[in-house]
Order: structure tokens, then sequence, then C-alpha cells
């Protein structure tokens, strides 16, 4: 992959300079340092991002919007989820969005047609996700493809097969509510075990805490690494890195279908283009975190990243920005991000 | 990848016949595709198959494919996710603000190649200046594009009748679109004239290599998006015949069509091999498959479903035909 044989992240030089010749470091250089260690850019414009919010909205900072603020970042972290494995993993998902709507749209309303209940439609599209999800990330690494393109056309393939099943192809099924429980779960104003915080966000703390412990603590998240990191080395460490891609691809699917749940006890129900704000916003999320592709990168950094976001879109909207204006903002965002932390070698430093 | 690959035969077996016609014309497959997909359609379709409409519709996807294929072909993962919302950019700039401004007639034609070759140029520099991964910026300016098209294009803008419509009819007593399909490839061949296609490919091949023969890789890959983008400008004259309106909903209709009829076309998604030619066919054969679904009364939403299988059979055709040549040379 061309993404991953980036050198170790080096302070931008205006000039080649010799070793030698390098002088003491600066306070810029201080300071690019400690960003590359923490994204404090992000949180100091979070927090500044935060205040103008709370001067220019009415309630802005109270409880029950922070609340729903929360609830919004959650389900954003939780979609980018699959994303940061993908990217530290010098990979991509733009299926994000069609597993969304395929999850989402099959254990809501389709498997009403086949009097299927909950938990069974559960597996199989889990199931049917995590082949196809397994089968993209196969076919990438087999014949060294663009993830992002096998990934668009698993992407159309599963919102196409459930869409096939609907009336018509209208992906709309009589009856696709949302369970209460579901709604209950993402709802801003429950509770989780008495404490006045809402479950997804309690459940949000604890996937980052595992997922953290997960990337650095166990044998599979180090090999996941270090595949992003060099996916050459990996190899001759005798990781099976082409396993490595298959079972974080099928995960990304995966964690797609289970967002497509929270998505539709969120909204209450579930159309075709509901999942496109999930793929805008968990590419936004990582790179604005700071996880670059193939790593360094961690997922707390997607978790900033993804509250940044949801500030940043809940101001926009509050002072009146159209979807359009919030579009642009992914845009230039994404760019910002990685000239931040994603720059590549220069190529006389490759030949 | 060089890992896997590295258990190529030891001794060269001669290379069976068809694979031998793949590496000389990439396109061999689609345009067989193509011929046997054409005939099946002439004999379903009942009342004529009518070329002029049938180009008028394949014209879009037919130039959404050759806009993308320069930026593919410069090889470092070169990828250009923006085609398709930029030609509805400059759809929406024919619409919202050139005939708004009495600019009619075909002094439109370079200002909207001018227009769709700065949005390129810009894709372009952006990847050489921030050295950022292509699909990463050019995914920004992909969002972009659709926010910027949701401003100029708050509600889709009618064209009244004017001289595009003969560009979806006839001039003369041939399609207007084969003028628009053939005007790429004419500017591809006056390319082919000058140094720069083959320094195209020799980047798209090998960057580095390239680079230490003293071929400007930066210059070469920034002109690879221009040129991409000045196709998507015709593009966008296309959607405008077509359509007779311009429509920020449209943004993103030819994104993974664009990206199967190429890889289909047999240009490698590696870079350094392949060219319009391959596009065309690739377009074609997927523009007469769901012709052909249509025809024969299939459920539209299998269309989905069908796209995303051309697609993936398309990337593994590539991949497989790379495979048999590196190991059939090596």
């Amino acid at each position: 992959m061309s993404s991953t044989d980036q050198a170790a992240p080096q302070p931008p030089m205006p000039m080649p300079t010799r070793p030698e010749r390098r002088s003491a470091p600066t306070i810029l250089h201080k300071a690019k340092a400690l960003q590359d260690r923490w994204p404090i850019l992000q949180i100091v414009l979070l927090i500044a991002v935060f205040i103008y919010g709370t001067s220019t909205i009415e309630g802005f900072s109270t409880w029950p919007s922070i609340k729903l603020i929360l609830v919004l970042a959650a389900i954003a972290g939780i979609a980018s989820m699959g994303q940061t494995l993908l990217i530290l993993m010098g990979g991509f998902d733009l299926s994000v969005a069609g597993f969304i709507v395929a999850g989402g749209l099959f254990t809501l309303s389709v498997r009403n047609e086949y009097d299927l209940s909950f938990g069974v439609a559960l597996i199989i599209v889990l199931f049917v996700a995590a082949l196809m999800g397994a089968a993209a990330g196969n076919i990438c690494h087999r014949f060294n493809i663009q993830p992002l393109i096998v990934t668009l056309a698993m992407g159309t393939l599963a919102v196409g097969i459930v869409q096939v099943q609907t009336a018509g192809g209208s992906g709309y099924v009589e009856g696709g509510s949302a369970p209460p429980w579901l709604s209950k779960l993402v709802s801003p104003g429950s509770s989780t075990l008495g404490v006045s915080v809402p479950p997804v966000v309690a459940i949000w703390a604890l996937l980052a805490v595992l997922f953290g412990f997960f990337l650095y603590k166990t044998r599979q998240g180090r090999q996941l690494l270090a595949t992003g990191a060099n996916p050459r080395a990996a190899e001759y460490s005798l990781i099976k890195t082409r396993r490595v891609w298959t079972l974080a691809f099928a995960f990304s699917a995966c964690a797609s279908v289970l967002v497509g749940l929270l998505v539709a006890g969120f909204s209450g129900s579930i159309n075709l283009t509901a999942g496109d704000p999930y793929l805008f916003q968990s590419v936004v999320a990582v790179i604005v975190g700071g996880t670059v592709f193939g790593g360094p990168g961690d997922y707390w950094r997607t978790v900033v990243g993804a509250l940044f976001l949801t500030v940043v879109s809940v101001v926009l909207v509050g002072n009146g920005a159209t979807p359009a204006a919030q579009q642009i903002f992914y845009g230039v965002a994404i760019l910002f991000g990685v000239s931040l932390y994603g720059r590549g070698r220069r190529l006389r430093d490759r030949v | 990848m060089a890992v896997s690959e590295a258990s190529a035969p030891l001794i060269p077996s001669r290379r069976p016949a068809p694979l031998r016609i793949l590496r000389r014309y990439s396109f061999a497959f689609a345009l067989l595709l193509t011929v046997v997909l054409l005939i099946v359609n002439m004999l379903t379709s009942t009342g004529g198959f009518g070329w002029t409409a049938q180009l008028a519709v394949f014209a879009p996807l037919a130039l959404a494919a050759m806009a993308s294929t320069p930026a593919i072909l410069s090889g470092g993962g070169g990828f250009d996710l923006s085609i398709s919302p930029l030609m509805v950019f400059t759809s929406a700039a024919f619409a919202a603000w050139f005939v708004p401004a009495g600019l009619d007639g075909p002094i439109v034609v370079p200002l909207m190649l001018a227009l769709g070759a700065s949005v390129g140029l810009a894709n372009g520099l952006l990847i050489a200046i921030l050295r950022v991964q292509p699909v990463v910026v050019t995914l920004s300016t992909y969002f972009v594009l659709i926010g910027v098209n949701m401003a100029v294009l708050p509600n889709s803008v009618t064209v009244s009748d004017n001289w595009t419509a003969n560009l979806a009819g006839t001039v003369g007593p041939i399609p207007g679109a084969l003028f628009l399909i053939l005007a790429p490839l004419a500017i591809w061949a006056l390319i082919g004239l000058i140094p720069y296609r083959r320094q195209l490919m020799a980047v798209g091949s090998n960057d580095a290599a390239a680079f230490s023969s003293g071929v400007n890789v930066v210059a070469v890959r920034v002109g690879a998006y221009a040129l991409g983008g000045m196709f998507a400008g015709i593009g966008g004259l296309a959607m405008i015949a077509l359509e007779k309106s311009a429509s920020a909903s449209l943004s993103t209709t030819y994104t993974l069509l664009a990206i199967a009829a190429v890889a289909l076309g047999g240009t490698s998604l590696w870079g350094g091999r392949g060219g319009l030619i391959g596009a065309v066919f690739g377009a074609a054969t997927v523009y007469l498959l769901s012709n052909l679904l249509q025809t024969l009364q299939i459920d539209p939403a299998w269309l989905q479903v069908l796209y995303g299988v051309v697609l993936i059979v398309a990337v593994l055709f590539g991949g497989l035909t790379q495979r048999a040549n590196t190991a059939a040379t090596s």
C-alpha cells in the first residue's frame, strides 16, 4: 500500500538540513512534538467552539442540551470504530453508510416479510455483513486494491440486497419502526442505572476503554498496528496480514450494522439515505482526531474527533447553517486534519 | 503485496493467447463484452434500438469514466473520487450562472472545460503540495463539491430549449452525443503527440524510476487531475443535454459506475496501463447491462445489486489479469 510507506512522524522541514547542522529544538518543534502526542489543538478548538455555542445559542450549555450532544457524538463515535481500526491498518471503509442502512432496514422492517424475530434477523444480517466485509478485506489485500473501491462496491451491494426485498425496491415496509427498548437506549432523556446519562453514552465510554485495551494490550491489536505500520515487516514477523485485513473489514461491517440499529432507534425509522451522514462523520472523526493511515493513532483520538465534529455541527445548525454548509465543513475538516498529520514523504526521499 | 508475488514461476511459460491479446490491447475484454451485450440488447429491444437517445443516456457515464482515467493512470494510489460531483457542479454553473448571465451558444464550452480543469487542478495541487493520499484529498473535494452543488442548486434548475438539445438529439444526421464522447478521445489522441502521455504512463508505472529519469513527476500528476477535471466539464455538458436541467441530487450518480467502467475497461487500478478507449468500452458494458435489465423489466432495485457486483467483478478481473501479467513477465 502506498499509504503505509510513510516514515515515522517527522517535523516538516522547509529545507533539507543535515543532521550535524540541526539547531536546538525551537518552541515550534516542541509544540509540534506535543501536538503529535496529544490532540491539544483539537481540544482547545472543541472548548472554543463550545464557548462560542454557549454565547450564541440559548440554552446550549444546559444539561439536556449537553446530553443530546453526547448522544449524537456517541452514535458518530461508535460509527467510527470500524473506520478507526481500518485506517490504523492502512485501509479505508466507504461501506459504512451501506451497512448502516442494510442493518437497520433488515432488522426493523424486512424481517416482517419473513416472520423472523428481532434476534434471528440480527444474527442473519450480522453473519452476511461479516461475510461481505471479510470478502472485501480479502480482495483488497490479495490484489492490493484501493480499499475505497472494494468497500464502495460492498456498501452498494449491501443496500441493494436489502432493498430488493422491500416492496418495489421502495426501501419501505409496513410496520417498520424501532422497538421501544432500542429507542430508550439512545433517547437523550433516559438514564443508565439511575444516573442521568443516556445508556448509549455509557456504552460508548465502555467501548472506548475496551477498544483502547484491545489495540494496545492484546496480541491481535498489536498485530493490527504492526500491519498498518509496515505490512512487509509485519509479514516477516510471521503476522498473517491477510487474515488481519479480512477480520478487520469483517469487524467494521458488523459494527456498522449495529450502528444501523442505533440510528434507527434514534430517529424511529430508517430510510435508504439514513446512513450517509455517518459515513462522512466516521471519516472526519478519525482524521480530525489525528489518526493517520497506517498509524499511529488511537480510538480515544477518534472520541475527541467525534465530540469536536458533533459540537461544531450543532453550533453550525444552531446558527442557521444549511446542510450544504455542513457538507463543505466536513470536506475542509478532512483536508485540515490530514495536512496536520498524514503527509507522505517527498518523492526525492524515496528514490 | 510484493511478499505474496514472490512465488512467480522461475521459468517463464508461454502466455495463453487470450492473455497475450489482453496484454497488447487492455480494452479487448470490454470490447468483447460490449459487442455481445449490444447484440443481445438489439435482439431483445422492441421497436428499434434508438441509437440517438441511447447514446445521449450513455454519454455522461462514458465521460465520467474517461474523466476518472487520467488520475488512475498517474499511479501512486491516484484516484479522483470527485468526478461525479464535479460534473454536476459544471452543469450547475451552466444552468444557474452562465445561462442567466446571457452566455449562450458554444462560447460556454471553453468556460465549462476551464471550470472543470481548474477544480481538477486544485485537486492535483492539493495532492502534490500537501503530499496527502489522493483518495483523501478527492474525498474531501467530493464532500465540498456536494455541498457547493446543494448551495448553488437548492432546487433543480431547468434549462429551457437551447443549443444543448442538439447534443442529446442530432447534429445533421449524426447523433449529437457522439461529439461529446469523441471530444476527450480527440484531446487524448492529440496529447499522444507530445511527450506528456508517455510521461504519464511512466509515472504511473514507477514514479521513483520516472523521477530518476528526470520526469517532473509532480507536474505530470497535477496535469492528470486537471485533464480529468476538463473531461468532467464535458461531462457536465452531457448531463445538461440529457436532463435539460441541473440538479444537486445527481451529485453522486456516476461515482461507482465510473470506477467500474474504468476497471472493466482494462485500465490498471495501480496506474501506468490503460487508456480512454478502455473507459468507453467499460462504460458501454455497464450501460448495456443496466439497459438489458430494464428491457427485461426487472425491478429497478436490482440495479444496485448489479452495480455492486459489476464493480467487484471488474476489480477481480483487473487483479487477476495483473497477476497473470506479472507472473508471466517475471
